[in-house]
């Protein structure tokens, strides 16, 4: 829980910090992916600090290439 | 539109060099002993000339479409709509391995010198210097490689003279004892630490160049340099430490530092070696960030990329612990799928780029090759 609420408050921080410049300059395609960002990394962050099981992206690459490189080592061997 | 930022050519040479040393000092010494024993340093130096033939492509490439960043080339070469595809698996694919090497800094800080900071802590405060680097803009990264370069060189220049007491030939020898199948697992490791991560330099050379020709001839010599650093690098780990503690141990560059021992007095001072890897990694982790947000950027015609430092550098830290739950998960990783992985990333890619750059944009260069054949 307190990581959670830690990562709650760097959010506040950070859109403290950046959104008042980008509505001042009425940059709606870029405070729309400045959103979309925050949200994808506040997303997995908080998933992580709850000790939910975040899928993992080097699994995904394991999946694709590891194949591969079974049939490399079945050449090398 | 605002101005290109735009970077000299001996920063860029600095930058390359260290980009190049940038995580190969960590994994190399220790990936390479385990298959060539005491001849590792033979498959450095032909990973070396393979990585002189890479480079070439990637100055090929960079020549062919000057004042154009990786992101513009993709859409030159593919179409918009493929090209932005193509665009984003790269940003995705560099965001995803900026998080690996951040985790080879936290690995090293935690496994010799930090051991009950938790993991997660180290990574924030290195992304925070990464991030505040991002924020000031690729020129101020470069400015910083050219005050760090002159001490990168000196500790490393300390650090080789303080060990030539110690090296001792005969963990070299056998000398040319060579078995085909462990030398070429052992140049493909190094190809794919230090020349097939080359990629997020892309984002750099034809576009933030002032000069794109003298750009590439710092490409080449930058990236030659560091390969020939790597091999006499790996050279006096084998001969300091033998060929069975490099294999052994995780990170036989420190193991080496731990032996330094100078009249007595000079003892203990190791940390020089954590040092340079703060640098080394620094640089590779700034330039693989920037190439993120950049490609970012690009992808979506926003001319602005200081906004997303903040947020891209949450999502690169988070992903720092999750990327390698483990050590062992990290070493399976790497032996098992890192090899295709960074081929495919770093010198498939590249090439199919290049031959339908020249297909789509050099007809007459083509014509020449199939006629000369």
């Amino acid at each position: 829980m307190l990581g959670v609420l830690g990562l709650l408050i760097v959010c506040t921080l950070v859109i403290w910090f950046e959104v008042p410049k980008l509505r001042h300059k009425k940059a709606k395609k870029e405070l729309w992916l400045f959103y979309t960002v925050l949200a994808i990394g506040m997303v997995v962050s908080i998933c992580k600090a709850l000790g939910l099981n975040v899928p993992n992206p080097s699994d995904l690459s394991a999946a694709i290439f590891k194949p591969i490189s079974i049939f490399l080592f079945h050449l090398l061997s | 539109m605002k101005p290109v930022v735009k970077i000299s050519t001996i920063q860029f040479r600095m930058l390359v060099m260290l980009y190049t040393i940038g995580s190969t000092i960590v994994i190399a010494p220790a990936a390479m002993t385990v298959d060539s024993k005491q001849t590792a340093w033979i498959p450095a130096i032909l990973g070396v000339v393979c990585g002189f033939v890479l480079v070439k492509v990637y100055i090929a490439l960079g020549l062919l479409f000057k004042d154009k960043n990786l992101i513009e080339i993709n859409e030159a070469v593919f179409g918009k709509y493929l090209g932005k595809g193509v665009s984003c698996l790269f940003v995705t694919s560099t965001v995803i391995t900026c998080s690996r090497i951040v985790y080879y800094v936290g690995s090293f800080l935690n496994t010799h010198i930090m051991m009950e900071t938790p993991l997660i802590a180290i990574h924030i405060i290195f992304m925070l210097v990464v991030v505040f680097g991002a924020r000031l803009g690729l020129e101020t990264i470069a400015r910083c490689c050219e005050i760090f370069f002159p001490w990168f060189i000196g500790l490393l220049g300390i650090f080789i003279f303080s060990l030539t007491p110690q090296m001792k030939v005969q963990n070299l020898m056998p000398l040319l004892d060579i078995h085909l199948k462990p030398l070429t697992h052992s140049v493909f490791i190094f190809l794919s630490i230090t020349y097939f991560t080359f990629a997020p330099l892309m984002m750099v050379f034809p576009l933030h160049l002032r000069k794109p020709e003298k750009g590439a001839k710092a490409l080449m010599s930058g990236s030659l340099l560091g390969g020939f650093i790597m091999v006499a690098i790996i050279l006096f780990c084998i001969m300091v430490i033998g060929s069975y503690h490099s294999s052994t141990t995780m990170f036989p560059v420190y193991e080496m530092a731990k032996r330094i021992e100078l009249g007595n007095f000079l003892q203990g001072i190791e940390v020089i070696i954590a040092i340079i890897w703060f640098l080394t990694l620094f640089f590779k982790v700034s330039l693989y960030f920037h190439a993120s947000i950049a490609g970012l950027c690009h992808i979506f015609n926003v001319n602005e990329t200081r906004f997303l430092t903040l947020p891209m550098g949450l999502i690169v830290t988070t992903f720092s612990i999750i990327v390698y739950p483990t050590i062992i998960y990290q070493k399976t990783w790497l032996a098992e799928t890192w090899i295709p992985y960074s081929f495919f990333v770093g010198a498939f890619y590249p090439f199919i780029l290049l031959i339908i750059g020249w297909i789509r944009f050099r007809p007459a260069k083509i014509k020449k090759i199939i006629k000369s054949t």
